[in-house]
């Protein structure tokens, strides 16, 4: 398995459970309940976001330079989400609130769809790609 | 990428977001909180579950046969699943019902990890095991609204 193709995995089911999050600001759910459901959003975006991601970025940076615009913009998506957890951590959740995370994190996972790995999958090596795939933290079982 | 390698994936998701709830079970969260964070992880779950019922599950069948006892138990695992989780939204969640849930879907995580997943591995090849997985494919349906479509496909 290459981590391109992990980071797909991933980004699907948190794709799915952000139109879950949409519907429910749709339907009214109280600033409690779409902050639990925010906060179970983010953790699963925690092993991509600390680990998964930075690998990709930092080989992209070996070939490209760290200034490369996508690699840029990535970091600015990971620093926009940061302020908006921050803020719902500070001062809890509501409708706009949820929305905001809704958009920005799905607009993070789009561009990374559209631009970073098929950036990854030019540049970096099959063999690359499967190690980094092994070395993330291992999935499933529990512990 | 090899359909058990996405699924592992997909599970790896759950697990995490499965001790998430239980901590927010711990914290004395209200029951529309937990109702909430258990129908997130469900409804991911029950798609994820449709893909193993409706692609891998009948490719094992025809691998190693239809009585095989591991296939009938996970079917059940299914069932048993979506029946916790339909009880939890009928009758409302409390602490109790909720790890009782997150329970059984851990420990049926971990029986398709160490023992479903090892056997499609021993016994359907590489290039069946990806040909269940096409993400550009389902990507294509997911994006025009057919996702439905996709689902139902199957192995053909």
């Amino acid at each position: 398995m290459r981590i391109t193709d992990k980071l797909r995995a991933q980004n699907d089911v948190v794709l799915q459970q952000l139109r879950h999050l949409d519907q429910m600001i749709d339907d009214g759910a109280s600033g409690d309940v779409l902050g639990g459901v925010v906060a179970t959003i983010a953790a699963a975006e925690e092993d991509h976001a600390a680990v998964d991601e930075p690998l990709l970025v930092a080989a992209l940076s070996r070939v490209l330079g760290r200034g490369y615009p996508v690699l840029r913009e990535m970091a600015q998506d990971h620093r926009h989400l940061r302020r908006v957890m921050a803020q719902i951590g500070s001062e809890g959740c509501d409708a706009l609130q949820a929305r905001v995370f809704v958009e920005v994190l799905r607009s993070h996972l789009e561009r990374e769809e559209r631009d970073l790995l098929p950036l990854v999958e030019r540049w970096v090596a099959e063999a690359t790609l499967s190690a980094m795939a092994d070395e993330c933290v291992p999935v499933g079982c529990g512990h | 990428m090899k359909i058990t390698d996405r699924l592992k994936v997909e599970h790896g998701i759950f697990l995490h977001q499965l001790r998430m709830l239980e901590g927010l079970v711990r914290e004395g969260a209200e029951p529309p909180v937990l109702l909430a964070v258990l129908e997130t992880i469900a409804a991911a779950e029950q798609r994820h579950a449709a893909i193993e019922d409706r692609v891998l599950y009948p490719a094992l069948v025809r691998a190693v046969g239809p009585s095989y006892p591991l296939l009938a138990q996970l079917a059940a695992d299914h069932a048993l699943i979506r029946q916790m989780s339909d009880a939890i939204r009928a009758k409302g969640a409390d602490g109790p019902s909720v790890c009782q849930y997150a329970a059984a879907l851990r420990k049926h995580m971990e029986s398709e990890i160490h023992a479903l997943f090892v056997v499609a591995e021993e016994f359907l090849g590489e290039a069946e095991l990806e040909a269940m997985c096409d993400w550009d494919a389902e990507h294509v349906f997911e994006e025009a609204g057919q996702g439905a479509v996709w689902a139902q496909r199957g192995l053909r």
